[in-house]
């Protein structure tokens, strides 16, 4: 790990990206802003199979009009946050708090694909059963704890 | 009693001594701080997206604009009371800071665009329903509130870069 770590560190980029003092806290802001998209569209997505939210409108048509929002702040996370990573590996690659999230967004991951899968076959005014409830709230609560485990890194040492 | 007393007395009460001295204090609550924010400029952006990109207005989105509208402001609250804890902790400290200064000035403006819009806005939104076109002062409130929003949240991380911690 510390091969790895110093490895990284001491590349060219990744020094860059460390002297230029506007670098590091532009990538985190769109990383953040990114977040934001992120978690409204899994807001917006995950309390329709829960059935809280737009009830009257066709799972399969939330699905068309936020999913690809989600998807494409994923991506943008992705790699802003893999331009963190490689600016600041001693911060995050040493650090059990950071593979906890990397988990959680990989679970994250996957019940936001499973919710997209059971909005898809939700017609209008469908009443949620109590298994599309639980992966509502679930895939949701996936996310807020990647979220805390994601600014939690900033204070274990 | 001057701005600096004010600051000084906030500084001083004991829910900010607290979290001085706690551990996990200051990371937890600013952890919830996050997830409200997540929600509030989520939500918004989402929805602004939608009112400047519909072409036609349907009553289904006044219908989910409706529901959405207790969850922003919720959340609003929440990273209002969590904001005000972590201010607490070093009110002195942030006071002086610009870029909580600048932050601050423009979530209040932001925070003004969203009442102008609850108030103004969603009364008027039902009159929307099936129009060509959102009309303009709502594409205008929509694009002002996301870049407001993208300026609190961009000053808001950088004072973690230029005010060191308590």
């Amino acid at each position: 790990m510390n091969e790895l770590v110093g490895f990284i560190y001491n590349s060219d980029a990744s020094t860059w990206l460390r002297t230029a003092t506007w670098a590091i806290p532009l990538v985190q802001t769109v990383h953040l802003l990114a977040l934001a998209a992120l978690f409204g569209s899994a807001i917006l997505l995950d309390m329709r199979l829960a059935g809280l939210l737009a009830r009257t409108d066709s799972g399969a048509a939330m699905v068309r009009r936020y999913q690809p929002v989600l998807y494409v702040a994923l991506a943008v996370m992705l790699v802003s946050g893999a331009v963190l990573i490689w600016a600041e590996p001693e911060r995050v690659l040493p650090k059990d708090i950071f593979w906890m999230k990397m988990g959680l967004v990989v679970a994250g991951f996957a019940s936001t694909f499973a919710v997209g899968a059971a909005l898809s076959r939700t017609g209008e005014d469908q009443a949620p059963s109590g298994a599309h409830k639980a992966l509502g709230w679930a895939c949701l609560a996936l996310w807020a704890a990647a979220i805390f485990c994601g600014r939690w890194i900033a204070y274990v040492y | 009693m001057t701005l600096q007393s004010i600051l000084e007395y906030i500084y001083q009460l004991p829910v900010a001594d607290s979290i001085r001295q706690s551990e996990y204090g200051f990371p937890a609550i600013e952890c919830v701080h996050v997830l409200a924010i997540c929600t509030v400029v989520g939500i918004i952006a989402i929805a602004d997206l939608r009112l400047l990109g519909v072409r036609a207005h349907t009553p289904r989105l006044t219908t989910l604009l409706n529901q959405l509208t207790p969850i922003v402001w919720g959340a609003f609250g929440l990273a209002a009371i969590s904001g005000a804890l972590l201010f607490a902790s070093n009110a002195t400290g942030y006071a002086k800071n610009f870029d909580f200064q600048v932050k601050v000035i423009l979530l209040a403006l932001a925070f003004l665009n969203m009442l102008a819009f609850h108030l103004l806005g969603m009364r008027r939104i039902a009159k929307w329903d099936n129009a060509q076109h959102t009309p303009p002062a709502a594409k205008i409130s929509g694009a002002l509130s996301l870049i407001l929003w993208v300026g609190v949240v961009g000053f808001g991380r950088h004072v973690g870069f230029s005010l060191l911690p308590f």
